[in-house]
């Protein structure tokens, strides 16, 4: 079978690799302080070449810098989130459809019920809820950024234990795992040794396309004002920043421009990723 | 003897019921466990005072009988007891007041993704790999990938501020609800017509249509009596979740465009921490969710004679 990568899947890896070089070099690089205030370089437009490249905001901080800062954020809540859902997710399914059964019912049952009620009103409800637990989460280590990874996590794990059940459930029957029950395993073991390795490429897919969902996520609750706190940044925060002072008066556009187009660049590249990674999937295994 | 079957609609009533008072009480009691009463915020209270106020919410007796009380109001009366920011006012007042402006843009944006997704998606599907499919493609991929807030701050600064067409907040004529509609609708008008595409792409290769086909059907007529009613049931379906969609962003929008709606409402409580709003919110958002995916159902089963056999 001849496996050709399309162009855009090429241009968006590239795309990808860039934001997260520049994500990881952050603290390297010859920007300046992302929360320095500056007030006498206040509201100065994108200079491109020189200082300051793309801008500083009302309180002259460096727009390039809190961008790529932000990108720190928004990256790594996406991964750990999208690392929750699939912890939570793929063993749930994984479980629900190898045993079967009752069990399988009562599982499916349950998160059709979670499925049916709003979750991001219930993530909000919670998030403002924990809020009254600051200091005591504070003092077990637990901060802002953490509940967010928990948050996003717990909005996505759904899809992938649907995803694992099924895979799970087909797996169940294949001769190579009732070879196993047949000689002894537990179901544990075939579980772990059987069935687990063969939902690897599954889950991959699954990853590829909750990705830019958690990311796009993070950056709601973030410009709703329930994610990250200041003085971390991140990109959802800096939109709702910069969408706040976008009106005629100020004419700061850029302020909003410049994270919205990380952001934007960022979630179409993972979506075109993901669709991508979903297709090859499905065409190796329809052949 | 058999037991006589309970009809499917009638069960997922009652699983929607259910599942309106599990949410119900899980948010009923993890207020209750937030430490920290509405009123720490004040001055320092005198300790009759402060009795008083709890007595007069009913904060003083044990949780399980708040909980049976707040059970009873709402039933009974629809009533979700007083807003802990807004003195004076019901959340069932706030509510009822805000659900309007809310189901108006909700509604407005579903009109939008059925007319702009659907026919879309045909015209994608029945010119396959050619310029509209190609075109459509990266046209719904940047809806897709773009998020709503972006989408509104474009908008605003082209519509508003640029050309100066269209009002940027607010909400006092139907001219307001134009941007706030088509940001919310346009997304799910992208995923509509992705699925659209695909469902009728099989369906134009499923046996009955082939047949038809084969006996010289054509055109139109093809279309609207043997591919259509195939391929929009799993649009049908879709409706659930894309209900789902609209509500989400619409918590978002509504800030962006300053409507005072309920996701602008839920929004402000959670960050207020108005806990008996945010609750309220919460529950109607299931309710809506719940009676929208039940409709989706009963749709189906009304359309797709399979839905019966399977269920």
């Amino acid at each position: 079978m001849q496996r050709r990568t399309s162009i855009s899947a090429k241009i968006s890896l590239a795309t990808l690799f860039i934001v997260a070089l520049l994500a990881l070099l952050g603290p390297y690089l010859p920007i300046q302080d992302p929360a320095a205030f500056h007030p006498e370089q206040s509201l100065q437009a994108p200079a491109w070449l020189q200082q300051p490249v793309l801008g500083t905001d009302a309180y002259g901080r460096d727009l390039l810098a809190r961008t790529i800062w932000g990108a720190r954020v928004s990256l790594l809540v996406g991964l750990l989130g999208t690392l929750v859902a699939l912890l939570v997710g793929v063993p749930y399914g994984a479980i629900s459809g190898f045993l079967g059964g009752r069990t399988d019912r009562i599982m499916m049952r349950l998160a059709d019920t979670m499925e049916s009620v709003p979750m991001v009103a219930f993530v909000l409800f919670l998030l403002s809820i924990l809020q009254e637990y600051r200091s005591e989460m504070a003092a077990l280590g637990i901060g802002r950024l953490h509940l967010l990874f928990f948050a996003v996590g717990l909005l996505f794990w759904l899809p992938t234990a649907r995803v694992a059940r099924s895979e799970a459930l087909r797996l169940r029957d294949t001769a190579f795992s009732q070879a196993a029950t047949a000689v002894g395993s537990s179901p544990i073991r075939t579980l772990k040794k059987h069935i687990l390795p063969h939902l690897a490429a599954p889950v991959i897919v699954m990853l590829g396309l909750t990705l830019p969902r958690v990311i796009l996520m993070e950056a709601f609750l973030s410009f709703l004002g329930l994610g990250v706190e200041a003085p971390n940044v991140s990109w959802g925060s800096l939109a709702s920043e910069g969408l706040a002072s976008m009106n005629p008066l100020i004419a700061g556009h850029w302020l909003f421009l410049v994270p919205a187009a990380a952001l934007a660049t960022t979630l179409l590249a993972l979506h075109t990723l993901g669709d991508h990674l979903r297709d090859r999937f499905e065409k190796s295994r329809r052949l | 003897m058999t037991r006589p079957k309970s009809s499917p609609f009638l069960r997922r009533l009652g699983a929607f019921l259910l599942t309106l008072l599990v949410v119900h009480a899980a948010s009923f009691f993890l207020l209750h466990a937030a430490r920290g009463g509405p009123f720490d915020a004040e001055r320092q209270l005198s300790p009759e005072v402060e009795q008083a106020l709890l007595a007069q919410y009913h904060l003083d007796e044990p949780v399980h009988q708040q909980y049976l009380r707040a059970l009873q109001d709402l039933v009974f009366h629809f009533d979700l007891g007083p807003s802990l920011r807004y003195r004076g006012t019901d959340v069932s007042t706030l509510l009822a007041q805000s659900a309007p402006v809310s189901l108006a843009l909700g509604a407005s944006a579903l009109v939008i993704a059925l007319v702009f997704g659907i026919p879309l998606g045909l015209w994608a599907a029945l010119r396959r790999n050619q310029w509209p499919d190609r075109g459509l493609g990266i046209l719904t991929s940047i809806f897709l990938a773009l998020p709503n807030f972006v989408l509104a701050g474009l908008a605003i600064s082209l519509f508003s501020f640029s050309l100066g067409l269209l009002p940027p907040a607010g909400a006092s004529s139907a001219l307001h609800y134009i941007l706030p509609a088509f940001c919310l609708g346009l997304p799910c008008a992208a995923q509509l017509a992705r699925l659209t595409r695909t469902t009728t792409l099989e369906t134009l290769h499923c046996p009955a249509v082939q047949a038809a086909r084969a006996r010289g059907v054509h055109g139109l007529p093809l279309l609207s009596r043997h591919v259509l009613q195939r391929a929009l049931i799993p649009v049908l379906a879709f409706l659930g979740p894309a209900a789902a969609g609209i509500l989400t962003g619409s918590l978002v929008l509504e800030q962006v465009f300053a409507l005072p709606g309920m996701g602008a409402h839920f929004v402000q409580a959670a960050l207020n921490r108005d806990y008996t709003l945010a609750l309220g919110a919460t529950l109607l958002y299931t309710a809506v969710l719940g009676l929208t995916t039940l409709l989706a159902d009963w749709g189906i089963s009304r359309f797709d004679p399979r839905a019966e056999a399977l269920s």
